[in-house]
């Protein structure tokens, strides 16, 4: 069908949108969706701060980041797959099973770099095509399929291992361990920016532009927003879901690329419990759990705000435990908070 | 004193105003009918009444003692009971656990199901359920589970019974069954609201009548002065002059744009013969359960056919997913507007989303076309909107409705597929509806408008299909009697 069907009720039906308005009125809306988890950001800064002086320095806020880069990479794929009102469970075990393939690839079976690292990346790629196959062909709920794969993700990358430490020195060629090219981005810093945090960046700009620029986004947002509106406007709902899935798994992938070269090492099961991380970072970021509603900024708060209460408290001195009682009732509170602002705003 | 007094309920959903200042008083002893279209506010009444919603203004007693909105404990404390439309029954357990839903006997923790479902039988007799108390729930039919949530509603005491279309699922004689219920309620001070649809039914058993027509209470009637015609006419209203909406011009000359030729999925739809040329309205008039739905959704491809052969412009198709169906020129508004929309997108993103691939590359979406094409439609169709960049759900029924019929617009459809697309929207929005679809066709756009509404079925058409169970049972010119039509689609005339 060519061109739009006009009714013939107004002579001129170009109309110029007043830009400039719409925009502040659009950014002042946004910026209001985003107030709720970027308030709880500023009010731990701030108290943080204040407890101890040494806390708000560039370099404790770098150290943060770089720590965090990681699940915040995981958290932009998980992003997409909760705004189509799916969830990941299998993240973090992708993220294992890449590094690991890629460092056996590399260190033990001595494949040239690129190479193992386009195994890594392409066994993220496949589990993610896999889980986005059995959730759209199959029918199985999200969060079993996931649930699956995230055990059995893990079995297959301690195959590959043999349960061991990667590189394992019985079995690697002389002299190698993990990819240079690898290792480098998870360790060093250009002009004092850890590369791992812009690998990072780069992941959420990619996240952003596949929600906001491209058809696929908009296809994420009204399949999480109305499954069936947008199935009888002719968007492929299956498809949508499987690409939202093999994007998630290779976002994992690269994520366990950087954790490889950032511990200089793969095992089969780093990472464990991470993908719970990414799912708190993201609900917290102001996405909605059931679906079509969310932003790549509002994770990186969340991921920020996971990363500012661990190493605050830490600074504290307040011991892991405590942390973690912290850690649950913040996901909680701010969740509860969020909640209550809708059903105001709804009023 | 009465028994039962609301006054004064205002209720707004975003963008709907459901009820505008509604009063119902009610005497005991008195059966009440509560009358209106779909849409027109009694289910929203009933639920407020019940405590399952709250109203945005307005005030309840019982017995002159005031109740609480809100709160359905409190409504059933106060002797307010309620059978829902939708059955509110738990299907994994016994009839008697349901008739005495959290209210069971217990001996210390334990729980007593046995002693329960014993307690549960005088209520089950009231009825005139002869089933054992132990049956599963999930194995009873609809009539039967409507009767146990009856029975459900009596085991409470109860001084106000609201009934939601209680006999739309019955058979006549589970139907005179309720009524002598009714009328044994009714024998010892109950208050009993009667909702329904049918006019004769109501006729019978009801003492005075309540009308509401778009949320607004527009008269009680006493028994005496009450007719058939004059409900009727209090329900639907005058403002809408269906009469002079649409010239009738006779049998298009245009282009076939569909011919669909035994086309269906039986044995729920039966086998269609259906021509549509451009610039036509063919309206299809069929009553609840006649297959209207299950034919739009077929040619959409929503609920591909099994059997025939359908042309799309001379070319023969198979139409398998709403995306071919929309690539072949069609276009789909269902009976469900929610199922339509993408509430918390905006308004532009909902208009443009059947036209995805003309915006930009796939790689490279054109926002500015998306805003561009989005305000367009808003003028074109008078969308009321401060700003194409609100989200659809801030927008009245009515207006939705226009962002669905947008969205087709934009897609460049040829072929509309509307499947009753003005319900529960108010009435000048319903006008300006008819007026696009007149609109349409003047344009050249074909559209079949599937409808249980008689008068716009005469009103609209060009050609009139009556269906009935399952299949295209007669066609008629617009201008035949409302009789003749009525009697084709199996129904009684109201």
């Amino acid at each position: 069908m060519s061109e739009p069907l006009s009714t013939g009720l107004i002579a001129d039906p170009e109309v110029v949108p007043r830009r400039g308005s719409d925009a502040l009125r659009r950014l002042a809306s946004k910026g209001g969706g985003l107030g709720g988890a970027l308030a709880i950001l500023l009010v731990l800064m701030v108290a943080f701060t204040i407890a101890s002086p040494d806390y708000l320095s560039v370099g404790n806020l770098v150290n943060i980041l770089r720590q965090y880069s990681f699940i915040l990479i995981l958290a932009v794929g998980q992003t997409l797959v909760i705004i189509t009102a799916g969830i990941d469970l299998s993240v973090a075990a992708t993220a294992a099973l890449s590094g690991s393939v890629m460092g056996v690839a590399y260190a033990h079976h001595g494949l040239p770099a690129w190479v193992a690292i386009g195994l890594g990346l392409f066994s993220g790629f496949a589990v993610g095509l896999i889980n986005g196959i059995a959730i759209a062909w199959w029918k199985v709920p999200d969060i079993i399929v996931t649930l699956g794969s995230l055990t059995a993700v893990r079995g297959v990358a301690l195959v590959v291992t043999d349960g061991l430490p990667v590189p394992d020195f019985s079995q690697a060629v002389e002299g190698r361990r993990i990819p240079d090219v690898v290792a480098t981005l998870g360790t060093r810093s250009v002009a004092g920016v850890p590369l791992i945090i812009v690998v990072a960046a780069v992941c959420c700009l990619f996240g952003w532009y596949v929600l906001n620029r491209t058809r696929l986004g908009r296809s994420i947002v009204a399949v999480g927003g109305n499954r069936q509106a947008a199935h009888v406007s002719g968007i492929d709902v299956n498809r949508t879901k499987i690409a939202v899935y093999a994007i998630s798994g290779l976002l994992a992938a690269v994520a366990g690329m950087v954790l490889a070269g950032r511990l200089n090492s793969a095992n089969a099961l780093m990472a464990s419990g991470n993908e719970l991380d990414t799912i708190a970072a993201v609900v917290i970021g102001g996405t909605a759990l059931f679906g079509g509603e969310g932003r790549i900024s509002g994770t990186v708060v969340g991921v920020f705000i996971m990363g500012v209460l661990a190493n605050g408290l830490n600074i504290l001195g307040v011991s892991d435990f405590y942390q973690r009682i912290v850690n649950g009732l913040i996901i909680v509170l701010v969740v509860a908070v969020d909640q209550w602002r809708r059903r105001r705003a709804a009023r | 004193m009465p028994l039962l007094e609301v006054r004064d309920i205002s209720k707004s959903y975003p963008g709907v105003r459901a009820l505008a200042g509604v009063d119902l008083i009610v005497d005991a002893g008195e059966v009440r009918g509560l009358l209106g279209q779909n849409g027109a506010g009694k289910s929203t009444l009933m639920k407020i009444i019940a405590g399952a919603e709250r109203p945005d203004s307005g005030s309840m007693r019982v017995a002159g003692e005031s109740v609480p909105f809100g709160s359905p404990a409190k409504a059933r404390e106060h002797g307010i009971g309620i059978v829902f439309q939708e059955l509110s029954l738990v299907p994994t357990m016994s009839i008697g656990e349901n008739v005495l839903l959290g209210r069971w006997s217990s001996r210390g923790p334990t729980l007593d199901v046995a002693l329960t479902e014993q307690r549960s039988r005088p209520f089950l007799r009231r009825v005139g359920l002869e089933l054992d108390p132990h049956t599963r729930t999930e194995r009873l039919g609809v009539a039967e589970r409507q009767l146990v949530e009856i029975a459900k509603a009596l085991s409470a005491d109860i001084k106000v019974l609201l009934l939601d279309e209680p006999t739309s699922a019955l058979s006549d004689r589970e139907a005179r069954r309720l009524f002598e219920v009714i009328g044994d309620l009714k024998a010892n001070g109950v208050a009993v609201i009667y909702v329904s649809h049918r006019l004769p039914e109501v006729l019978k058993i009801c003492d005075r009548m309540t009308v509401l027509r778009d949320g607004e209470h527009v008269g009680d009637l006493e028994i005496g002065e009450a007719t058939e015609a004059e409900l009727a006419r209090r329900m639907v209203g005058t403002a809408v002059d269906l009469e002079r909406l649409r010239e009738h011009t006779g049998p298009s000359s245009g282009e076939v744009v569909l011919r669909a030729t035994g086309l269906g999925c039986p044995p729920r739809l039966q086998l269609i013969d259906l021509e549509i040329r451009a610039g036509e309205v063919i309206t299809v008039f069929g009553l609840v359960g006649a297959g209207r739905s299950r034919l739009a959704k077929t040619l959409f491809g929503i609920e591909p056919a099994t059997v025939g052969s359908l042309e799309v412009f001379g070319r023969p198709v198979r139409l398998t997913s709403p995306r071919q169906a929309i690539d072949a020129g069609l276009g789909y508004v269902g009976e469900d507007r929610a199922a339509g929309l993408v509430p918390r997108m905006t308004i532009a993103q909902n208009i443009v989303l059947a036209s995805l691939r003309r915006l930009g590359h796939a790689l490279a979406f054109n926002r500015r076309d998306e805003r561009r094409l989005g305000s367009r439609y808003v003028q074109e169709l008078g969308i009321r909107t401060p700003s194409v960049d609100q989200p659809v759900a801030a927008l009245s029924g009515g207006n939705q409705q226009k962002v669905v019929l947008a969205r087709w617009l934009c897609s460049g459809a040829r072929l509309l597929i509307l499947d009753d697309p003005v319900r529960g929207v108010d009435v000048g929005a319903k006008e300006e509806v008819f007026r696009l679809v007149h609109d349409l066709a003047a344009n050249g756009v074909a559209v079949l408008y599937l409808t249980s509404e008689l008068r716009e079925a005469r009103a609209l058409g060009d050609r009139l299909l009556v269906m009935s169970k399952g299949q295209v049972a007669a066609e008629f010119a617009p201008t035949s009697s409302e009789d003749e039509i009525m009697a084709a689609a199996g129904g009684v005339h109201v």
